[in-house]
């Protein structure tokens, strides 16, 4: 400034001076006023059209039109910046139209800014989830139950765990699944609908004694719950316990008469009842027969396996047969022991084994009962 | 020595001596202030009439009818009662700098102020920078004459006023301060600095006092996924530095073509622009106004691209014939749209070529935004840092400065001229480029000087003195002996010194206090050299020891680089 100053300007006199000053004290106040009073126009403006973009945008994502629910959300996310309802939103509005890249640019921002925040990771989670990886949606899914939720945090948080619960269901993470089923127990007690979903839960993580208390206390609040009942009988068979198993079915039939699967299961449970060699006080010549009837089952399943897939056998297997075939066609033992049983049921577990190894796990309805005895026996 | 008061002491230590240095130092910060509220006024209100112009979900029928009647508006208010208000402001500004003294009149920022608002709210393809360095440029010079400082300090404060509307308008301080360097003054190394930057800094303080800290645009965050990005990146510059030289060289031909309808159409020529604009917008309304939301959506990288590609066409197109037509508005907006759409074109075509090699195209976007404006205005430092301010991505940086380097280079070569400097030419004013004072500056003394002269033997009589420069064709020359050069006698000296000298060594001070100069200082420092002490020839001297000489230069020598072979100097000297 100094090497621009040659030539000296001409000052005002001093009370000229002092007007200039007033003056442009008054014109950036008046300026100042100008500038909050359209500033606030332009919030309360912007705030409403990001509003009604919002409610579009929520309205098209619940009836599926991803894409243009994607462009009303963005809006409204352009249009305010700063509510973090908006992004979120448009984050699930993304991950839901499959712009899974752009939604985790999004997500990773978001969550730089607010780490905490549960519904964004609870958002995350599900991209993750999405994009197949699994040890990144489990870690968001675990901020989304333990981080911040503006209102009614208990209730999202239950659900977050809800869904992590499903999400470990799909990927079969048995041991992941009991782990937050645990922590639910104390929410279910107060939450019916928690239990009920629960209790299923249980059986899925291979669980059927926790599985089978939890029906108990659900049947307890409601002795006509055919479901409970149901549910009930299913850990039972799991557990092994084939005459309590039967005994929830038939409730469970007698309440919800017609029922087909419950009609199919009550058999199930009758049949297994009626094979079950492993009752304490079963008489040793019962125990043999069932024994028997066990192997013949044990060797049939085998022989189909072996009828469908011919590449299997070996001589192993015929070997195993004919020893089960001589076993069956042979006469009673005199004196009845239940060594004589045990003799028969060890065969009968190793045709079994054979049977998985040749064909693989059973899946078949009509290898149920054998499945469930020898998983039993196996115990 | 005399005790100094406490205020006499801070005054010296600040070197604030005067009245004008303390007044100046002073409305740096004020005008920091005031340009800041303008301009945020200036902002909002075309924002908020913009709005009331184009209501969501508004019927087709708007999209033609708004700009015409805007522009209509606007038209006849510049010809009525603003002709100084029309175009982008950036010339304006510029003219004001070294042509008139630093004068803007109010009428012409009142008259900038309305009619751009009303230009840019109908839907021009115009920008708001340009017009608010304008206003900035013009409040300056309004307070610098009525606070009475001289015209050159008049003149300092525009460059103050311009880099406080470029930071509240784009909300980049460090842009603005040396966009007002390096295109307002053409000068980074300028003694204003300390004021541009109160200046900027002051405005944007006002800025985010007001409207918050967010920046102009939101980009997600940047990533290079393969080197192989970085010749996308050279192409997007090749292209970028073509799209730039199309829009100036359209520009500059409409211009022209506007310039020789006849005069009584100038107040109608506006309404040219808006009926072209109207034509756009009823197959495309993203093109409509500055177009910043859509570029914040290109951004995020999900665009059609044949849609882009269209709006960066169409843009080129509209902005040049909207400017040419003589619509109040500027065009670093519409460059940074254009150069959003070539980048998301180029990006997106890369994208699908190259899935796993390429990043986002909204990366694209945003480095085609720097490219494009550093092809048109020609300030490749102040788009790399503008863009960086803007995003606030320094990631960003290394793609961006390939690119803008290459569009500059590409621009330069196809349209010598930079835009605003060729406007200002169409006007018949010749504006001194950044590129010519870089030129000059560039001229060095050893370019010119003589070597193997001897200097005049100090223990010489003032006859063979005056013989010498007689001989020598030149009215002063160095004084040496045995301990080398000594000083400078002028022929001036000689003639009024008193008592009349008899030996050279009478009128040599014994201070050192003479002019010499270094060869590798340029020749403009020699001019000043020689001005100052009126001399004509001034002694070339080593650096190591001032005493040692390696030749002289001349004045007319120098004149002769410049241009000037038979131009005397001054007799006086």
């Amino acid at each position: 400034m100094s090497a621009a100053n040659q030539t000296a300007g001409k000052a005002p006199p001093a009370g000229r001076m002092w007007a200039l000053v007033a003056i442009v004290i008054l014109v950036i106040a008046a300026l100042a006023t100008i500038d909050s009073f359209l500033e606030n126009v332009e919030q309360s403006e912007l705030r409403s059209q990001a509003q009604r973009s919002y409610a579009a945008g929520s309205r098209l994502l619940s009836v599926g039109r991803r894409s243009e629910a994607v462009e009303a959300l963005r809006k409204a996310h352009a249009l305010e910046r700063k509510n973090d309802n908006y992004e979120i939103s448009l984050i699930e509005a993304l991950t839901a139209a499959g712009k899974a890249d752009e939604a985790e640019t999004l997500m990773n921002e978001t969550l730089v800014r607010e780490p905490n925040n549960g519904r964004a990771n609870l958002i995350a989670a599900r991209l993750m989830s999405k994009r197949g990886r699994v040890a990144d949606a489990e870690s968001y899914y675990h901020r989304a139950i333990y981080g911040e939720w503006p209102d009614n945090a208990a209730a999202h948080r239950t659900a977050a765990r809800m869904e992590l619960i499903d999400f470990l269901v799909a990927n079969g993470q048995k041991e992941e699944l009991l782990a937050e089923l645990l922590p639910l127990e104390d929410e279910a007690g107060k939450n019916t609908s928690i239990e009920k979903r629960l209790a299923p839960l249980f059986l899925v993580a291979s669980s059927p004694s926790r599985a089978a208390e939890a029906y108990r206390v659900l049947i307890r609040k409601d002795p006509k719950d055919a479901t409970a009942y149901a549910g009930l009988g299913g850990a039972e068979l799991e557990l092994g316990d084939y005459h309590a198993a039967h005994a929830a079915f038939s409730e469970a039939s007698h309440l919800k008469p017609g029922d087909p699967g419950l009609r199919g299961q009550l058999e199930l449970s009758g049949t297994l009842t009626a094979l079950d060699p492993t009752p304490r006080r079963l008489p040793s010549m019962e125990k043999y027969h069932r024994s028997l009837r066990v192997l013949e089952l044990a060797s049939g399943d085998l022989e189909q396996c072996v009828a469908n897939h011919p590449e299997v056998a070996t001589g192993k297997t015929a070997q195993l047969l004919k020893e089960a075939e001589n076993a069956v066609a042979g006469p009673a033992p005199a004196e009845m022991t239940n060594e004589f049983a045990e003799g028969i049921l060890e065969l009968s577990e190793k045709i079994w084994q054979a049977r998985i190894q040749s064909c693989g796990s059973s899946t078949a309805a009509d290898e149920e009962p054998t499945r469930l005895i020898m998983e039993k026996l196996a115990q | 020595m005399p005790k100094l008061s406490l205020r006499a002491k801070l005054l010296n230590w600040t070197g604030f001596r005067n009245r004008e240095d303390q007044v100046f130092i002073v409305l740096s910060l004020v005008i920091g202030v005031l340009v800041g509220l303008t301009v945020v006024a200036f902002i909002l209100l075309t924002g908020r009439l913009a709005a009331r112009m184009y209501p969501p979900g508004s019927a087709v029928w708007r999209r033609m009818l708004v700009p015409v009647t805007g522009t209509l508006v606007s038209g006849y208010l510049l010809f009525r009662y603003f002709p100084n208000a029309r175009g982008s402001g950036i010339p304006q500004a510029k003219f004001a700098l070294f042509i008139q003294d630093g004068y803007i009149s109010l009428r012409t920022i009142l008259g900038k102020f309305l009619c751009c608002s009303i230009t840019l709210a109908s839907g021009i393809a115009l920008g708001r920078e340009g017009p608010s360095v304008h206003i900035g440029a013009g409040i300056a010079s309004v307070l610098g004459r009525r606070f009475g400082l001289s015209k050159a300090n008049v003149k300092a404060l525009v460059p103050v006023g311009s880099a406080a509307a470029l930071a509240a308008a784009f909300n980049t301080p460090i842009a603005a301060v040396l966009f007002s360097l390096e295109e307002i003054l053409g000068d980074l190394n300028a003694p204003v600095l300390a004021s541009v930057v109160l200046g900027s800094a002051t405005s944007w303080m006002v800025l985010h006092l007001l409207l918050g800290d967010q920046p102009l645009f939101h980009v997600p965050a940047y990533q290079l996924v393969n080197p192989l990005e970085f010749g996308i990146y050279a192409i997007l510059g090749v292209m970028g530095g073509l799209g730039s030289v199309c829009f100036v060289k359209l520009l500059l031909k409409l211009r022209v073509w506007f310039r020789q309808l006849p005069e009584s159409t100038v107040w109608l020529q506006p309404v040219a622009g808006g009926l072209l604009m109207g034509l756009f917008a009823l197959f495309r309304p993203e093109v409509l106004g500055v177009g910043y939301d859509y570029v914040d959506h290109v951004l995020t990288g999900d665009f059609a691209v044949k849609i882009v590609a269209l709006l960066a066409i169409m843009k080129i197109v509209a902005t040049p014939a909207c400017y040419s037509s003589g619509n109040a508005g500027g065009i670093f907006g519409p460059s940074l749209f254009i150069g959003a759409m070539i980048g998301g074109t180029v990006g997106s075509v890369a994208h699908t070529l190259l899935p796993g090699l390429t990043g986002n195209p909204g990366a694209y976007a945003l480095v085609g935004m720097g490219a494009v404006f550093a092809g048109i205005v020609r300030t490749p430092i102040t788009s790399v840092i503008m863009i960086f301010e803007m995003t606030r991505d320094y990631s960003i940086i290394v793609p961006l400065m390939i690119s803008n380097l290459i569009s500059f280079f590409i621009s330069q070569q196809m349209q010598r001229e930079p835009i605003y400097e060729a406007l200002a030419l169409q006007e018949g004013v010749y504006l001194p480029t950044g590129e010519s004072r870089e030129e000059l500056a560039g001229i060095r003394v050893s370019e010119v000087m003589h070597t193997g002269v001897e200097p005049l033997a100090i223990d010489a009589d003032i006859d063979t003195a005056k013989q010498r420069l007689v001989h020598e064709k030149c009215n002063s020359w160095p004084v040496g002996g045995g301990n080398g050069v000594q000083g400078v006698i002028s022929g001036h000296e000689i003639e009024t010194a008193e008592p009349p000298p008899k030996m050279v060594r009478d009128l040599i001070k014994s201070n050192g206090d003479y002019p010499y100069v270094h060869s590798d200082h340029p020749l403009s420092y020699a001019l000043e050299r020689m001005g100052a002490k009126g001399v004509d020839v001034v002694p070339v001297v080593s650096r190591a020891n001032i005493h040692q000489m390696y030749g002289v230069v001349r004045l007319t020598d120098i004149l002769a680089t410049y241009g000037l072979a038979g131009a005397q100097p001054p007799k006086n000297l």
